[in-house]
């Protein structure tokens, strides 16, 4: 076997290595396996690697628009653990391709011959990986104790609007079709066929009628680290209330995942309750901007379509 | 530059445009009535024109919008494109 790896150009195609059985370029035109394909921004390192094993170049070859280089069969697990620490470093560097080519220069410095080479990779690729995992740790404490905080700044006030918030009635179906056929007596058709679809996908999920239903598969059990959380809330006297409730999965007591994120109202003029959902993307954003979202002001990420507006509501 | 005015009515949102071409688009009534599930009324006295699934509504002097449940809203003149409030759960269902 042999290892084939084709450089592309920067913005227009895109790098690939794979296994043949072929020096020729056979080997890319069909006889090739266990391909794998780098986007072309951040192909540029393997140019680096190749030129620090030029002398074990087998072969070199042209074939739609790629320069394609042919090693022996070992180059292809070297190649791919450094396809592995490219993405854990532009993971790590929040796509900062400077600071990624930067450290990986560093590293292929390092690469005096296959093993040694190998080896640090190995090295860098366990540590770039703790590295991601202590961010990654910090991130899920920070966002549950601000959580945590905000929800005991909102509960009150939240529970003298919905007192059953903390002890929702639960529906827990047994199949989808059990699900449908709760949802039909609820909602209209439309409604109830598209919160099928996010329950199924999300569950458990809150849905609000005249009160709170949250709503759970049968098999979720004790709701698996499951946990509803408030984290901002607005009180528009004679007007309305409004909460961002925020659904999460907990893991060793910090959240995991954000499931969902939706809008928990109490309209003081119709005296109605009403919930939307705004996307998970709108967590990072305090409940006035999640509101925005829901008349169509801003866009999944809380920029406003708008730059300058004035709203006025009753 | 002008600030869009933006006016809400419970689930009902009227967005001013700048650039909407009425006179290519189908009128479709002298009255803007949109029923709330609950069987209540918006209504607000304003030529209706339609582009595709969008309304849009032409106000030459101030009209008020009224519904049994909320404020009336007094409406300035322009062109607004009618929307609604928004449920991220709903949109995914209609893509």
């Amino acid at each position: 076997m042999f290892c084939h790896i084709g450089l592309g150009k920067a913005y227009e195609r895109s790098y690939e290595f794979f296994l043949s059985s072929v020096v020729t370029s056979s080997g890319a035109k069909k006889k090739y396996r266990d391909i794998v394909r780098i986007e072309c921004f951040l192909g540029y390192p393997y140019r680096l690697l190749i030129e620090k094993f030029r002398n074990n170049i087998i072969h070199s070859y042209r074939y739609s628009h790629r320069q394609y280089y042919v090693f022996p069969q070992e180059f292809y697990t070297l190649f791919v653990s450094f396809f592995k620490l490219l993405n854990n470093l532009y993971r790590l560097y929040k796509r900062d391709l400077d600071r990624v080519f930067r450290r990986i220069e560093n590293i292929i410095n390092y690469c005096e011959n296959i093993e040694k080479c190998y080896k640090k990779l190995l090295d860098e690729n366990y540590s770039v990986a703790e590295e991601i995992v202590k961010r990654v740790q910090k991130g899920r404490k920070v966002l549950t104790t601000r959580l945590e905080r905000n929800t005991k700044r909102c509960i009150d006030k939240a529970l003298t609007y919905f007192p059953e918030i903390l002890n929702m009635y639960t529906y827990r179906y047994t199949s989808p079709e059990n699900l449908k056929e709760f949802l039909l007596k609820i909602f209209p058709e439309r409604i109830a066929r598209a919160y099928h679809d996010f329950i199924i996908m999300h569950n458990p999920v809150v849905v609000a009628r005249d009160e709170l239903i949250l709503i759970a598969r049968d098999s979720y059990d004790e709701f698996d680290g499951f946990r509803i959380y408030i984290d901002d809330c607005v009180d528009k006297e004679h007007y309305y209330f409004l909460l961002k409730m925020v659904g999460t999965l907990t893991l060793n007591g910090y959240v995991s995942r954000i499931k969902w994120v939706a809008l928990l109202g109490y309209d003081k003029n119709s005296n109605q309750i009403f919930l939307h959902y705004v996307p998970s993307t709108m967590v990072l954003h305090n409940v006035e901007k999640c509101r925005l979202w829901l008349l169509g002001l801003v866009d999944n990420f809380g920029r406003e379509y708008f730059s300058d507006f004035e709203l006025i509501e009753v | 530059m002008r600030k869009h005015r933006i006016y809400r009515q419970g689930d009902l949102i009227l967005i001013e445009e700048d650039d909407a071409h009425l006179e290519y688009m189908d009128k479709e009534s002298n009255r803007l009535e949109i029923s709330s599930e609950n069987g209540n009324k918006h209504e607000l006295s304003c030529k209706v024109y339609r582009w595709n699934n969008t309304r849009y509504v032409l106000i030459d002097s101030v009209e008020v919008l009224k519904h049994p449940q909320h404020p009336w809203l007094a409406i300035e003149p322009g062109i607004y494109r009618v929307t609604f409030v928004r449920d991220y759960v709903l949109e995914r269902a209609i893509d």
